[in-house]
């Protein structure tokens, strides 16, 4: 068990690696010369070929490739074309925001989700399985952002319950009453992805012999359900809680800008569409490296839970 | 009295239990036989009761007939402006109301079908063709070329498909041509591992040992015995990944990454409907609706394909 933790928590450098080749080199071909973009297009030869030396881009690109893990390993991201502050700073000031979306997000997809899932799978053709499976239908087809419009018309702009703009205000109730809407609008399509695994998984578990031995031996159906059956119908949502994560994460860009609510994002949309290459590049590793660890995580966190998982 | 010809075996993988009804004697089946085969096989029958499949396969049908029909469907050309209407309400006059430059959002819907069915149609096929390809020799070739295409599949199939397509927008800039390429690029992981798996079970099956035994080219076996085996499962996933494609496109559109104004396009229409939330909310209802609807059509429609190829695993 020890071995198979090392082993995947070793396996996190190579990915992170690999990831970070990718958005080095999409970079260095979306934006072509660094110096270039960073004077823009009416800059004399001269200038950018002292900036050109200053920056250090005159050397080999291996070169320029190292130096960048290597500072990317130390959280350097270099410095905003736009703004000119550092890259790491905008982001961690960004970051938590949208942790904060993604963490009601995934609280209220899992709660919505899981139970509805049982309740579809344990009474199958049932009204309720038919019902719950049209809905989540729906919200597996509804972009995030559509949720978060109608949402956000419903209850901002008719009730009047939430703020139409969501800025984070100050305290706790504050914070929770502005992620309130985008963070539903997350979760409910969270909800439909989570609640159609847990109906699938758990109806497959529910045909297998040792719950018809359960039931064969007078065990209440209760009891076969949540003990014998859930429990080995979770396993499969627990792998997929990775991607969930990965989704919520991408659809948090979208729900932010609905929302004009600042986070990661916001951040990154508006580096793309003015060209900050520096922002991008450093936006673009946050994501990958949050990804790569959730899902390391979670692969431990099933080596824990599926017994018959091999370690070796 | 028994036939001439030999009798020939089933096609691998194919659908065995068609049954004989439709099966002629003679050594070659006609085109029309096999057509009517196709129809009456025992999946297609099954999804043929599928209502949820059906009503979405009439739904894209449709939207393909609008997209196609265009110019003679939309009561206004879709940049006309009307600069007095601003940003209206339904209206005997503009149907579904208009956008902040007065133009009819009824048009500009039918219109902006062009863009969502190209890109989501066109992107696919790319990635469908690219991903069976490259899944395809990893699978059959196997060894080192295979461990090195798998681990970076299962890298890649981590990362959203909105967050790679972003990836290469921001490398190749926005417009419709990138666009499809980056809703392909975003897709194509799927792809290579949907075609690599069987590949890798169907090399070591015996009608394909039994041709190279027979001194069958490598080009042979891959092109006439495997292909036409992943191909079922290819194009079955491919329309739950249009699906996906077509919010892809929507969502970069909606960045405003995507398919570029002046061209109508939903998730560009949605974007103007948030920011004229105010004005006009039918905008951004009318606009997500029809994403919303064409997106939840090809979602049945794979459903049903599933549920009817793999009764077993139904969701």
């Amino acid at each position: 068990m020890k071995a198979y933790i090392t082993r995947r928590l070793v396996s996190i450098v190579p990915t992170l690696l690999i990831v970070g080749s990718l958005v080095f080199f999409v970079m260095r071909a979306a934006a072509g010369d660094p110096a270039v973009a960073m004077l823009g297009a009416s800059a004399t030869a001269e200038s950018i070929a002292r900036l050109r030396e200053q920056m250090g881009l005159n050397r080999p690109l291996v070169v320029q490739y190292a130096e960048f893990l290597l500072q990317a390993l130390r959280g350097d991201f270099g410095r905003s074309l736009a703004t000119g502050r550092p890259v790491a700073e905008q982001i961690f000031a960004a970051f938590p925001d949208t942790v904060e979306l993604v963490f009601w997000g995934m609280l209220i997809g899992t709660l919505i989700g899981v139970p509805t899932g049982i309740v579809a799978a344990v009474r199958p053709n049932s009204v309720l399985d038919y019902l719950s499976r049209v809905v989540a239908l729906l919200g597996l087809s509804m972009p995030p952002f559509y949720l978060g419009i109608l949402l956000l018309l419903i209850f901002a702009l008719n009730l009047g319950w939430f703020p139409v703009i969501s800025t984070p205000q100050p305290g706790f109730w504050g914070r929770l009453h502005a992620a309130f809407l985008p963070s539903l609008s997350l979760g409910l399509v969270q909800a439909s992805f989570i609640m159609r695994m847990v109906r699938s998984s758990l109806l497959e578990v529910l045909q297998e012999d040792y719950i018809r031995t359960a039931h064969a031996k007078g065990v209440p159906p209760s009891r076969v359900h949540y003990r014998h059956a859930l429990r080995n119908a979770l396993i499969p949502v627990i792998t997929v809680f990775g991607l969930y994560l990965g989704t919520l994460l991408a659809g948090t860009v979208l729900t932010e800008t609905v929302f004009n609510r600042p986070g990661m994002g916001r951040l990154l949309v508006g580096a793309i569409q003015q060209r900050d290459y520096p922002l991008i590049q450093g936006g673009l590793m946050i994501y990958a490296a949050v990804i790569v660890v959730v899902n390391t995580a979670v692969d431990i966190l099933y080596g824990f839970v599926d017994p018959t998982i091999r370690y070796d | 009295m028994a036939s001439a010809g030999v009798p020939r075996p089933a096609p691998e993988g194919g659908d065995s239990q068609s049954g004989p009804p439709s099966r002629s004697v003679s050594a070659t089946r006609s085109g029309s036989s096999r057509l009517a085969a196709f129809w009456n096989a025992r999946w297609m029958r099954r999804f043929r009761r599928d209502r949820m499949a059906m009503a979405g396969l009439v739904c894209v049908a449709l939207l393909v007939l609008a997209a196609v029909f265009a110019p003679w469907l939309a009561p206004y050309d879709p940049a006309e402006q009307h600069i007095i209407y601003r940003l209206r309400g339904p209206s005997e006059m503009f149907r579904l109301g208009t956008d902040e430059f007065g133009r009819d959002v009824l048009s500009r819907l039918i219109y902006g079908s062009r863009a969502s069915l190209a890109v989501g149609l066109l992107s696919v096929l790319l990635a469908g063709v690219g991903g069976t390809i490259i899944g395809g020799i990893s699978g059959y070739v196997g060894g080192r070329v295979d461990q090195v295409i798998s681990n970076v599949v299962n890298i890649l199939m981590s990362f959203p498909s909105l967050l790679l397509g972003l990836m290469v927008v921001v490398a190749l800039g926005p417009g419709t041509t990138n666009v499809v390429i980056a809703v392909a690029l975003s897709l194509l992981p799927n792809f290579i591992r949907l075609a690599r798996g069987p590949v890798l079970a169907l090399r070591e099956r015996e009608f394909v040992q039994a041709c190279r035994a027979l001194g069958a080219s490598q080009t042979r076996i891959v092109v006439r015995h495997i292909l036409p085996n992943i191909l079922g499962p290819v194009s079955v996933m491919s329309t739950l990944w249009i699906a996906t494609a077509i919010r892809t496109e929507a969502s970069l559109s909606f960045l405003g990454l995507g398919v570029q104004p002046p061209t109508p396009s939903w998730g560009h229409m949605i974007r103007s409907g948030v920011n004229n939330i105010l004005s006009n909310p039918w905008l951004a209802i009318f606009s997500g609706l029809a994403l919303t609807v064409t997106v939840l059509a090809f979602n049945v429609i794979g459903d049903g394909l599933r549920d009817a190829l793999d009764p077993k695993e139904r969701s």
